[in-house]
């Protein structure tokens, strides 16, 4: 596909969700705001799977750009991961419209936070890539200010991801004032990048925010959490200034350990379900910059794709399906067995398999890009690889002890509610099937995405010993 | 091996394996989209899959016998990866697979049999046979895997069906927590076995047993390993086998997943699941035979739950507790075989041992009338069997009895050692709390209950 043909499919992708929220918060009934919503994200999810199975190698960019000294640059492109990290937005986008309440407000603020992820993951520009991460600071704030008693979690978001944006934004300006020197990146180019990265991943300790927003719901900034764009602001340094990175990475690298680690065991002590859920996703999240930052070779790549996918759409789904259940009944606590298998045997049912497939069950896209990320990291850190480990282990716990307490146990005297409704049910049968089907598929998909070659910055440095595999 | 008798048993296997995935397959997706199928289609769906399986694998014995071949690897291609990194689909079968199949498969097809009567009008009736299916691709995935990862995908299959069979009567509390305890020795001992795989990509590059094991027979060792690579691959072998098959300090999860129903828990903890740590140390047999303070640990393992079982299950008050503790001294015993390099004494014990036991659970619920029925035959009550503990001196035998119904103190042993976890965890969470209050609960809320009422049926 020639890049004068894909100018028009990217600008689409990135406005199409920003129009279609415009026209949305102008509807008078939710239902037709849900229409025009699903209208556009249905649109934006087959864009987004399209470029990513036909993309293949290299990055594809728009021909026109922005003028600079140096010529034009190109604005808008997505380079392998960059576009899976889109299809996780839009189709997380896609199912939360349909299974989101139908209110004009909330399908509007959907497409705000779809408009803003992929503008953040497709922009090659400096000022897009801050305009797309502060689009989704500032709905994810008014987000959890919306909620109630939200005011103070709204004032965690904001503290938390203003700095990482701040952070990012000093980062862009000083690689822009560096410019084609070639000199290596400065301590505080560095120092920005790792504040921008982790604050942006929720990395510990700049974490509480994340934890905070998928506390705080039922909402729908939560569900995209698993969007990674802290890892593909990374990845897009790393291409630029891989050599010169290494005691940034390093230390992400380390903050993604301790991540993974922390929220494992915060999950152990949770009551809310709620706070659970986001321990768990804070944790399987890590993995992913920690692959980014100590893996190498090319199933570092591979995997993070896999991964990606599988945390994005597992975790997305399993937010949707706590908000499908408080909807109905208001919080719950896993001190006790709400015993909603009864009247809601499907939503139990999808609620294990993204359970399990967030924590990388066999035959799942998390099980798949685990398995090379750490087969990536083993040579150089093996130490981090056993860590990793276990906390998946620990994960693979809280998320079985969360649906069993959440489904199991006597049919409580609850108010008579009832199973999902047709579109929840779509949209999370939907993620399940992508879930699974990226896992069981993963040669094709890692093949037709073109990560199966190692490109610069997944290969080891000097001296690093080469990675070994199981496979001849 | 000509070419044309390769190809056949290629496929003999993939068939015995494909044909349970396929049927959990159909019916997880009917379960998820539609309502539960007839039980006529279950079942027939069931007895259909586990009854081919069986005959595929009869075949692919038979066909090995007559076309003399000891071991053949089916490579299917990869499933994953890139560059060197990745997860090869490559089936090994060989003498160990194929007596383990064997096993699986017959028992399945009569526990699947057994379980259309035995779970008639049962609610759950879909998901049990669901979960058995999938259960049977796991068991027949983990004999005929090629590579420890591979290896690894059954036995978290076997994991995962396990403990939703244990939970599978969703009504009441007491089978969701068997699972959770049985989930948490999974868990811990899959640590192990990923570590495992972990330490044979660092040290020998491959996890392939072809790679790994290069003797003709399963039995041939030692494996190509360095001795202290041996010796800690094969620590984690034995620690996750322990786990797996409820040796001690695990053994505590094995009563507690009696709460399932009684065809899973025959089938799971009488004969096949119990069994997985156990063939994992046969698989990797060789391994124990380059670490010889490893298999001494197996010995020592083995016999302390050897020891254990027996002494527990004899103040069992029920029937499937009881079984379940002498499950446990069985396979102790096979790991002590195992341990002093008796492989094929070793697998005839499972095979013979998993046989029995799968009997003796299926007929526990009518344990009390055929106990009535053969005192009604005899005139009198059966007498009791001699007493193990009356080899033991006097002043002991008081020690061993409250020893054995308080179960080892395995619970409260294993309780202190995950209380510091837990009280850590709880500091670290109030902590995060007062960095970042929590938000008040969302139930009152006008929001909340508007939406309440747009999904309100």
């Amino acid at each position: 596909m020639s890049t004068t043909l894909l100018l028009p499919w990217l600008a689409a992708l990135v406005a199409g969700p920003a129009l279609g929220a415009t026209i949305a918060r102008r509807c008078t009934s939710g239902r037709r705001a849900r229409a025009a919503g699903l209208a556009v994200a249905g649109p934006c999810l087959l864009v987004a799977a399209l470029l990513l199975a036909a993309g293949g190698a290299g990055v594809v960019t728009d021909p026109w750009g922005w003028p600079t000294e140096a010529g034009a640059r190109p604005l808008l492109g997505l380079d392998p991961l960059g576009r899976a990290g889109a299809v996780v937005v839009a189709a997380v986008a896609c199912a939360a419209v349909a299974a989101a309440p139908p209110r004009a407000a909330v399908i509007a603020r959907l497409l705000w936070l779809e408009a803003g992820g992929l503008l953040a993951l497709a922009g090659l520009h400096p000022t897009l890539v801050v305009g797309g991460w502060a689009l989704t600071l500032g709905v994810a704030a008014r987000e959890a200010a919306a909620a109630p008693g939200g005011r103070p979690g709204a004032r965690v978001v904001l503290a938390y991801q203003g700095a990482a944006l701040a952070a990012l934004a000093v980062h862009l300006a000083a690689a822009h004032l560096r410019g084609a020197s070639g000199a290596p990146p400065g301590p505080l180019e560095l120092g920005a990048l790792v504040v921008a990265v982790a604050g942006r991943q929720a990395l510990a300790p700049l974490h509480s925010w994340a934890l905070a927003l998928v506390e705080g719901g039922p909402g729908a900034a939560a569900t995209f959490l698993g969007a990674q764009l802290g890892t593909a602001a990374l990845l897009r340094a790393i291409d630029a200034d891989g050599p010169g990175l290494a005691p940034a990475l390093a230390a992400l690298g380390a903050l993604s350990v301790a991540t993974a680690l922390l929220g494992a065991l915060l999950g152990l002590a949770q009551r809310s379900p709620r706070r659970a859920l986001g321990c768990l996703l804070l944790s399987q999240g890590a993995l992913i910059p920690a692959g980014v930052t100590l893996a190498h070779g090319p199933a570092a790549h591979a995997g993070v794709v896999l991964a990606w996918l599988g945390h994005g759409l597992a975790g997305a789904g399993l937010l949707l399906g706590l908000d499908a259940i408080e909807r109905r009944l208001g919080p719950l606590d896993l001190a006790r067995y709400a015993g909603l298998s009864a009247r809601m045997p499907r939503l139990g049912a999808l609620f294990l398999v993204l359970g399990l497939a967030l924590v990388a069950l066999p035959g799942s896209a998390a099980f798949c890009g685990e398995d090379l990320l750490i087969g990536g990291m083993i040579e150089a850190h093996p130490f981090a690889s056993a860590a990793l480990v276990v906390a998946a282990a620990t994960n693979g716990y809280t998320v079985l002890r969360l649906a069993l307490r959440l489904f199991w146990g006597p049919d409580r005297a609850l108010p008579p509610v009832g199973d999902l409704l047709g579109l929840e049910r779509a949209a999370l049968t939907g993620l399940v099937v992508a879930a699974l089907a990226a896992g069981l598929l993963a040669q094709p998909l890692v093949r037709a995405a073109g990560v199966d070659a190692a490109p610069a910055s997944t290969r080891p440095p000097e001296g690093a010993p080469r990675p070994h595999g199981s496979g001849p | 091996m000509s070419g044309g008798a390769e190809a056949y048993l290629a496929a003999l296997a993939l068939a015995a394996l494909a044909l349970p995935a396929a049927g959990a397959a159909v019916l997880g997706l009917w379960l998820l989209l539609r309502d539960p199928p007839s039980e006529g289609l279950v079942a027939g769906l069931a007895r259909g899959c586990l009854v081919g399986a069986l005959a595929a694998t009869v075949l692919l014995a038979a066909g090995m016998g007559w076309a003399g071949v000891g071991r053949f690897v089916v490579d299917l291609g990869p499933w994953f990866g890139a560059g060197h990194d990745g997860v090869r689909l490559e089936l090994l079968v060989d003498g160990l697979t194929v007596p383990f199949m064997g096993l699986a498969t017959l028992l399945l097809g009569a526990v699947g049999l057994f379980s259309v009567r035995y779970l008639h009008r049962e609610p759950g009736f879909a998901r049990f046979f669901f979960l058995l299916l999938l259960f049977a691709a796991g068991v027949l995935l983990l004999a005929t895997a090629g590579s420890l990862e591979l290896l690894f995908v059954g036995w978290e299959l076997v994991g995962v069906t396990s403990v939703l069979l244990i939970a599978f009567f969703q009504g009441r509390p007491g089978p969701a927590e068997g699972g959770l305890v049985a989930l948490a020795a999974y868990r811990t001992c899959d640590v192990g076995l990923l570590l495992a795989a972990i330490l044979l990509h660092h040290g020998a590059a491959s996890t392939r047993f072809v790679d790994l094991f290069p003797g003709p027979g399963w039995t041939d060792g030692p494996a190509a390993l360095g001795p202290g690579l041996a010796l800690a691959v094969g620590g984690l072998l034995a620690f996750s086998a322990a786990g797996k098959s409820a040796q001690v300090p695990f053994s505590s999860w094995l009563p507690r997943a009696m709460e399932g129903p009684t065809p899973s828990s025959a089938i799971f903890y009488g004969a096949l699941s119990v069994h997985a740590g156990a063939y994992l140390l046969l698989r990797c047999g060789p391994i124990l035979e380059a670490a010889p303070a490893v298999a001494a640990a197996v010995v020592l393992l083995g016999g302390a739950t050897a020891a254990h079982g027996t002494f527990v299950g004899r103040v069992q008050t029920d029937v499937k507790s009881a079984l379940a503790y002498a499950s446990a001294t069985q396979v102790g015993l096979i790991f002590v075989e195992i341990g002093l390099g008796l492989p094929r004494l070793a697998l005839a014990h499972l095979v013979g041992h998993a046989l029995l036991r799968t009997l003796q659970l299926l007929r526990a619920p009518s344990a009390l009338r055929e106990h009535r029925e053969v005192s009604a035959l005899l005139g009198r009550r059966p007498a009791p069997a001699p007493h193990a503990e009356l080899l033991l001196p006097p002043p002991a035998r008081a020690w061993v009895h409250r020893l054995a119904l308080e179960r080892g103190f395995h619970d409260a042993a294993l309780e202190r050692l995950v209380a510091p976890l837990l009280g850590l965890a709880r500091r670290l969470d109030a902590l995060e709390r007062r960095i970042a209050p929590p938000p008040a609960p969302a139930g009152a809320s006008v929001e909340s209950s508007r939406a309440r009422e747009e999904v309100a049926p």
